[in-house]
């Protein structure tokens, strides 16, 4: 019971810590951290499509998240979520771009099939070299990142790109692959409760099933699971495919749900954040839920903190979101070592 | 070696660092022989549904040993802890030289001049004996390390107190027996005047012990003081001036050891009268469980450890393997159970050529394992009592199962079967731990042994590997393994047994064979063993 108290109570403290020291840092540079704190809560809350945007944003994060996450379980470190991210948008684009004329009922699925093989697809290099030759994850699936960000803009800047844009994007896809809208007048699709969908089912997996066990056991004891009976490379390689997947489908969201179309760098870096929400959410599927709506907040806010009077620049919204996460992973540390002790 | 390098680095680096030193404690002052010079009083710990001390009253006089006799889980460890500042106690209060203290941290504890050796010794395997032994102080030629000095004062040390190791050499190269010895310099080299040692023999060979305890002996002549914590009577009979027994968190008694003996002492740490006195009924002559034929295997320095070895074990019988740990027992444990390949050779279970399968494959043909690495191999630490208790029978009936896909495999885990299979198996096993729930990392080490036999057993195997089952066990737990392993071999269960005990092998075993480097030496029939022969045979003499 105490333990579980400790655990949700870093956040409100790491918060206040974080605020302060945000607000300490607005101060020195001249700007009133009142009313920049007023903008932020006013962009993000004020309106219904402001509050709107904030989930339209959840959507991805939340994937990314489930992806980097389902495979930290199995000790497996995925750093590559945004290169898997732009592949598996790149795949669903494709892939959609051929739909015309199909039922979305069939088209729809057979997209998101592409964007989660397009994602598995870019970590099975990193993937193979670890089960096979033990070659450390995190060089390759960093590396991969880079890789696929300029594959895109190759495309989008040339062999796929609309002939008729002023910009490196391409044609939009047929309508009938775009996820339905759920609040009109706004851009919040349908992608967003699939994601929630997919955050419950890492769950189940993670806690009510064979494979979850397997999973956990594999990234808490690797010796003893294997001792016990439990195949190293088949666990690595299952939640090498869920992650790499997690990451393709995070895309297709950002493709089918938003943009319609594939442009040079839409991703805000979703794949990396995606890390930082994991962690803020304890590695928890059910904890990244939070983590990733209170992440996008500070997203959404923080771009009406940059048209307040006077600007406050954005940069100083990931400062403030690097200064949470890690307050509030150092007062979960501070809080377990004292009761250790 | 359970934990990672890492995680030991972190303690590490906590442990010499401390969290803030106050640095204004007086350091213990010059010291009269049989002067008191460390006062606990009323120490109280509480962990999470155990109380680990209660009330505890220990004194330390200059110049002595002084023994911390308990059972496993008595709270030997916790108090010293609380005394070298990893623990705060709940409540009481530590005089030194009469002066109250507060000792915050490792730091706080070594400005006093006390210096402590865990019984899983915090040392960077990577690392050399030198820059394990000054990590965490300052250097003379600060920012620069200033190993060349270090090292001259370390050879001077273990000149001085016949510590004897090599100063450049690695860690991981170095035998058990030898890491201690780079533990103590590490404490001496920060001017520890009290030395802590928990369960110092616990790692040592016979002919080490000896040697260890000459070293004892002539530091205390030197003015050292020494807190020897153990379980093992002999040890303290030989070895201290005064003993404290703690059982269940309580001080029982408090001696000089002269005026005290061990059955006096034994009752006292037990709480009743113990003779392990095991009988065994006569084999039965079952079917052939396992036979090994001219196996050899790879140890994992890429040495030949397992040379050319053949021995086969009958259903209803021990045999047990003595030998000096290191002669290729662990690798012979894990080539049976499929954790380590063979180069070469035959390994059949009940007939069928079982030789490099997957330990899944072995498992499902009822071999069970009881490992010498407890908490790295045999358990994982951050899983459950109950979730660890199915680690080898998760994905059968009735701990899972197939939900309405009635052609797939068992898939769903049955929370409830798990946790009661738990609830039943702590009983059996009298498995001490707050609840099923609680992550196994928390239990002692003797109940850590209880919840592995309690995982292997309760699958009933055919076939069993025990390696070092007792090691490191305190009385209770020592018998009652020993007793499951008779259970088991009455149940027509085959057993390799392999332990360094040898009262252990000559008390359990039907046949013995003796292991040294790499091969069997011999193999005999235990009612024809003499202990004798047999020693001489584990040091290579025969
Ligand atoms: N860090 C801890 N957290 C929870 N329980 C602990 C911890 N350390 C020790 N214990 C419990 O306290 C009791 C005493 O343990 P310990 O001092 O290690 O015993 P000993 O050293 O005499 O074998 C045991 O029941 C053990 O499980
Ligand atoms: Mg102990």
């Amino acid at each position: 019971m105490k333990a579980r108290f400790e655990k949700y109570i870093s956040y409100p403290i790491g918060l206040i810590i974080a605020l302060s020291i945000f607000s300490a840092t607005l101060l020195a540079m001249g700007f009133n951290p009142i009313l920049s704190l007023e903008a932020l809560i006013k962009g993000s809350f004020g309106t219904v499509f402001r509050a709107s945007e904030i989930f339209v944003k959840v959507a991805p994060l939340l994937l990314t998240a489930l992806a980097f996450l389902i495979a930290f379980k199995a000790r497996f470190l995925n750093f590559g979520a945004e290169g898997q991210l732009y592949i598996g948008a790149l795949c669903a684009y494709l892939a959609a771009s051929q739909m015309g004329g199909l039922p979305s009922i069939l088209s729809v699925p057979l997209v998101v099939l592409a964007s989660f093989a397009g994602g598995v697809a870019w970590l099975a290099i990193p993937l193979v070299l670890k089960v096979k030759l033990a070659i450390n994850e995190i060089f390759p699936t960093i590396v991969l990142n880079f890789t696929a960000i300029l594959l895109v803009n190759w495309l989008v800047t040339g062999p796929i790109m609309d002939p008729n844009a002023l910009i490196p994007q391409t044609r939009a896809i047929p309508r009938e692959t775009w996820l339905p809208i759920m609040i009109p007048k706004t851009r919040l699709h349908v992608g967003l409760i699939f994601a929630f969908f997919l955050a419950f089912l890492i769950y189940l997996i993670l806690q009510k099933t064979v494979l979850g066990y397997d999973i956990r056991a594999v990234g808490l004891g690797p010796r003893a699971a294997k001792h016990g009976g439990i195949d190293f490379s088949r666990n690595t390689i299952i939640v090498g495919i869920l992650s790499g997947g997690l990451a393709g489908l995070a895309g297709m969201i950002e493709v089918l749900g938003v943009n319609h179309l594939m442009i040079m760098g839409f991703s805000p870096g979703f794949g990396y954040q995606g890390i930082a929400i994991a962690a803020l959410g304890r590695f928890d599927p059910i904890g990244v839920l939070p983590a990733s709506i209170f992440w996008s907040i500070l997203l959404i806010g923080g771009r009406s903190m940059e048209r307040a009077t006077p600007p406050v620049p954005i940069h100083m919204i990931h400062v403030l979101q690097a200064v949470l996460v890690l307050s509030v992973l150092i007062v979960q540390e501070f809080l377990t070592v004292r009761r250790q002790k | 070696m359970g934990q990672s390098t890492g995680e030991k680095i972190e303690r590490l680096v906590e442990k010499l660092r401390g969290n803030k030193g106050s640095g204004q404690q007086s350091r213990l002052r010059k010291l009269k022989p049989g002067e008191s010079i460390i006062e606990m009083r009323g120490i109280t710990k509480r962990f999470p549904g155990v109380l680990a001390n209660d009330h505890i009253d220990f004194d330390l006089k200059a110049c002595e040993i002084h023994a911390l006799l308990g059972e496993n889980g008595a709270g030997k460890t916790t108090l010293m802890n609380i005394l070298y500042g990893l623990y705060r106690p709940d409540e009481g209060s530590i005089l030194v030289q009469g002066e109250p203290v507060i000792i915050r941290s490792p730091k706080d504890a070594i400005e006093l001049g006390l210096g402590m050796v865990h019984q899983h010794f915090m040392l960077i395997p990577v690392m050399s004996v030198t820059e394990n032994i000054v990590l965490g102080l300052k250097s003379a030629r600060e920012p620069l390390l200033d190993i060349g000095r270090a090292e001259k004062r370390i050879a001077e040390l273990s000149e001085m107190h016949k510590l004897k190791v090599d100063p450049r050499a690695k860690i991981e190269q170095l035998s058990m027996g030898e890491r201690q010895r780079v533990e103590i310099l590490k404490a001496l080299y920060r001017d520890a005047r009290v030395l802590i040692l928990d369960e110092p023999t616990s790692v040592l060979t016979p002919q080490e012990t000896e040697d260890f305890f000459k070293t004892l002996r002539s530091m205390v002549n030197q003015g050292f003081t020494i807190v020897f914590i153990t379980h093992k009577l002999p040890e303290v009979m030989e070895i201290s001036h005064r003993v404290t027994v703690l059982r269940r968190g309580k001080v029982v008694a408090r001696s000089d050891t002269k005026l005290t003996n061990p059955s006096e002492l034994s009752k006292m740490m037990v709480g009743r009268e113990v003779a392990i006195n095991i009988e065994k009924q006569k084999p039965e002559e079952g079917k052939v469980a396992l036979e090994v034929k001219n196996l050899s295997a790879m140890g994992d320095k890429g040495l030949l450890a397992l040379k050319n070895i053949s021995f086969s074990i009958h259903e209803g019988e021990i045999l047990g393997v003595a030998g000096v740990s290191g002669n290729g027992q662990r690798e012979l444990a894990e080539v049976l159970t499929g954790m380590r390949k063979a180069s070469e050779g035959k390994v059949y279970i009940f007939g069928r050529d079982m030789t490099n399968l997957s330990p899944k494959k072995i498992i499902e043909q009822g071999v069970g394992d009881i490992p010498e690495d407890r908490s790295g191999t045999g358990l994982i630490l951050g899983f459950s009592v109950a979730e660890n208790l199915v680690l080898e029978t998760r994905s059968m009936s009735p701990f899972s199962y197939r939900w309405f896909l009635p052609f797939a495999k068992r898939y769903f885990l049955d929370r409830n079967e798990i946790h009661k299979n738990a609830e039943r198996l702590i009983q059996e096993y009298e498995i001490m731990t707050p609840s099923v729930d609680a992550p196994a990392r928390n239990l002692s080490g003797g109940n850590l042994q209880r919840l592995i036999l309690a995982k292997v057993l309760s699958r009933n195997p055919k076939l069993l590997v025990a390696a070092q089952p007792t090691s490191g066990l305190d009385v209770a737990a020592t018998e009652f393994i020993q007793r499951k392993l008779i259970e088991q071999r009455e149940r027509g269960v085959a057993i390799l047994l392999i332990s360094e005990d040898l009262n252990e092998i000559m008390t359990l075993s039907d046949r013995i064979a003796v292991m040294y480097e790499g091969k069997i030496i011999g193999i005999i029939p235990a009612s024809k063993a003499q202990i004798q022969e047999i020693g001489l045979m584990m040091t290579g003499v025969k």
